[in-house]
């Protein structure tokens, strides 16, 4: 347990100390709902989906709780990449130290300020439109929400892994930062023939579906809600691989 | 504390060699007893030195050889030798995001200190090396010298940690954070503690060690006690003097008294052989330019040991 708490610590302490990346963070998503997507209400106030007409408000959320979680892995992915060319990873670890301790300080404490940002958009979006999901909507979007945050935890500690230059890193997160927001359903639907194709490669297309069914329809697709479990599962256990590989045998 | 005899480290026909092609070690073998609790190891950079900490630390996994520490041997109790020793690497492994509270904090906790004990000890700590004033700053914002100065800490703050090994101790600090964190080492290998320094600086191994390996290309050259290096070295005197017919065949004829250091300066080995040489000169009429005799120093020792690939005396 002192392990684990010894890089929770570590963990949170280092958001304390980057006060305006962590407030940025948080805001950042509150600052899409609140502004870019209130402006776009005007324009498109409501979405057909599942046969409904739906608050293009409502309809966003859940894209805009999915974006969240894949900005984990860029923050994430330049933390692990400190850690591994300072040689911290390799100080943690020999001191007693562990893997699955590493990764799992990671989660709590990123999976902490994940928590406190998804109820802040809840709670701007009830503001906005009144609605709140129910509370076994809720328990659905953990049971969809936790594999994706997992998900995208894990590839970014990979990718700071595996990444070995600064400007590799830089380029990989410009080169996949926008192409997977933009060729997943977060905020439409996506209609063009190519566009389609690329979408049904993206994680993200995914985990923004079982979230949105999650949420507007209280009830998730099995086969949407395993593929979701076991994308998470997969990147969690090739992250846990790569870091075992560069720890110190 | 008494007198240590037993056996800490053996390490056994070790090679290591990185990428398939640059051999960093060949066929090491050596052990190390720790008399007064300091063992060093010394050589020129690229030497294999901190290969040789990063194999016997777990740091690395060994390719080839065998290698034990405080008994336990590296490639099958590598859990229990990590919970006995502590590891002061020399290259900056702090979170220098972090104040120097948080970094021994969160170190110790990821050690498994208990919290009480942990408190304590930081606190212990920055008294003594005289860091309390800035225990609540980050670290990035102290100087070189005080953020060794906390790697160092962090390297200390494990009581349970029986054996440390400090890569190049003093590197980057002042000569007073120098003679300071000498003490410090003296002082806590008195209480018991057992410490393997790898450093090129001669002065740090006179002031600390008992034992000493020297290595140089992946290779041990020599390991003695400090004593027996300077009985070996301390007679030595150099003679600056014109070269000619004359002296280089008294060289020739007095290969284990004297030999060429360079171009124009003759290295006798005692004062016998320097006694000897300039009567030779003196007899045979030699002109001497210009004469300089200069005692050798254990850095002299040293340089010559690296140069020689032997005992010095190549």
């Amino acid at each position: 347990m002192g392990v684990l708490e010894g890089f929770v610590h570590r963990e949170l302490a280092m958001k304390r100390q980057a006060m305006g990346a962590f407030m940025g963070q948080m805001i950042t998503p509150s600052l899409y709902l609140a502004l870019f997507v209130t402006a776009l209400s005007g324009n498109i106030p409501y979405l057909m989906y599942g046969g409904r007409k739906v608050p293009y408000v409502l309809y966003v959320l859940p894209g805009i709780m999915a974006i969240q979680m894949l900005y984990t892995f860029p923050y994430v992915a330049s933390l692990v990449f400190n850690d591994r060319r300072f040689g911290l990873i390799r100080s943690f670890f020999v001191a007693r130290g562990k893997p699955h301790m590493y990764l799992l300080g990671k989660l709590l404490a990123e999976g902490f300020v994940l928590l406190l940002t998804l109820l802040l958009l809840i709670g701007m979006c009830a503001l906005i439109t009144g609605y709140l999901p129910s509370a076994y909507s809720a328990l659905l979007l953990i049971a969809v929400g936790l594999p994706t945050f997992v998900f995208w935890l894990s590839f970014g500690t990979m990718l700071g892994l595996v990444l070995r230059r600064e400007t590799t890193r830089a380029a990989v997160f410009t080169l996949l930062n926008l192409p997977t927001i933009f060729t997943a359903p977060v905020f439409y639907d996506v209609g063009t023939t190519w566009l389609r194709y690329v979408s049904s490669i993206n994680p993200l297309t995914y985990q923004v579906m079982a979230l949105r069914e999650a949420f507007l329809r209280g009830s998730v697709d099995g086969g949407l809600l395993a593929g979701t479990a076991a994308m998470g599962a997969l990147m969690l256990c090739i992250s846990y691989v790569v870091l075992e590989r560069v720890s110190p045998r | 504390m008494g007198e240590r005899q037993e056996i800490v480290i053996t390490v056994s026909d070790v090679t290591h060699v990185y990428g398939g092609r640059y051999r960093a070690l060949s066929g090491v073998s050596f052990s190390a007893s720790f008399e007064n609790g300091i063992f060093s190891i010394l050589g020129p950079n690229g030497a294999g030195k901190t290969t040789l900490v990063n194999l016997m630390t777990t740091s690395i996994k060994l390719q080839r050889g065998r290698i034990s520490v405080l008994g336990l041997d590296v490639r099958t109790e590598r859990r229990r030798i990590r919970d006995m020793i502590s590891l002061c690497p020399q290259e900056l492994e702090l979170d220098v995001m972090l104040s120097v509270r948080t970094n021994l904090w969160s170190y110790g906790l990821i050690r498994g200190m208990r919290k009480s004990l942990l408190r304590s000890r930081i606190e212990e700590l920055l008294e003594i090396f005289e860091l309390t004033e800035k225990g609540n700053k980050r670290v990035m914002e102290l100087s070189g010298g005080e953020m060794r100065r906390v790697q160092l800490m962090r390297a200390l703050l494990d009581p349970s940690a029986r054996l440390i090994f400090i890569d190049e101790p003093t590197l980057g600090l002042d000569p007073v954070g120098k003679r300071r964190t000498w003490e410090l080492i003296r002082e806590m290998a008195d209480e018991g503690y057992l410490f393997l320094l790898t450093t090129n600086d001669m002065a740090e191994v006179e002031s600390l060690s008992h034992e000493i390996l020297f290595i140089n290309g992946g290779r041990i050259l020599l390991k003695t006690t400090v004593r027996e290096f300077k009985r070996m070295y301390a007679g030595r005197k150099k003679v600056r003097v014109e070269r000619g017919e004359a002296l280089e065949r008294w060289v020739r004829e007095n290969p284990h008294r004297a030999r060429w250091y360079d171009g124009d300066t003759v290295e006798v080995f005692n004062s016998d052989a320097l006694y000897d040489l300039l009567t030779y000169l003196s007899r045979n009429r030699v002109p001497v330019g210009e004469l300089s005799v200069e005692d050798e120093s254990l850095l002299d020792g040293f340089i010559n040991l690296v140069r020689g690939g032997g005992d010095g005396r190549a």
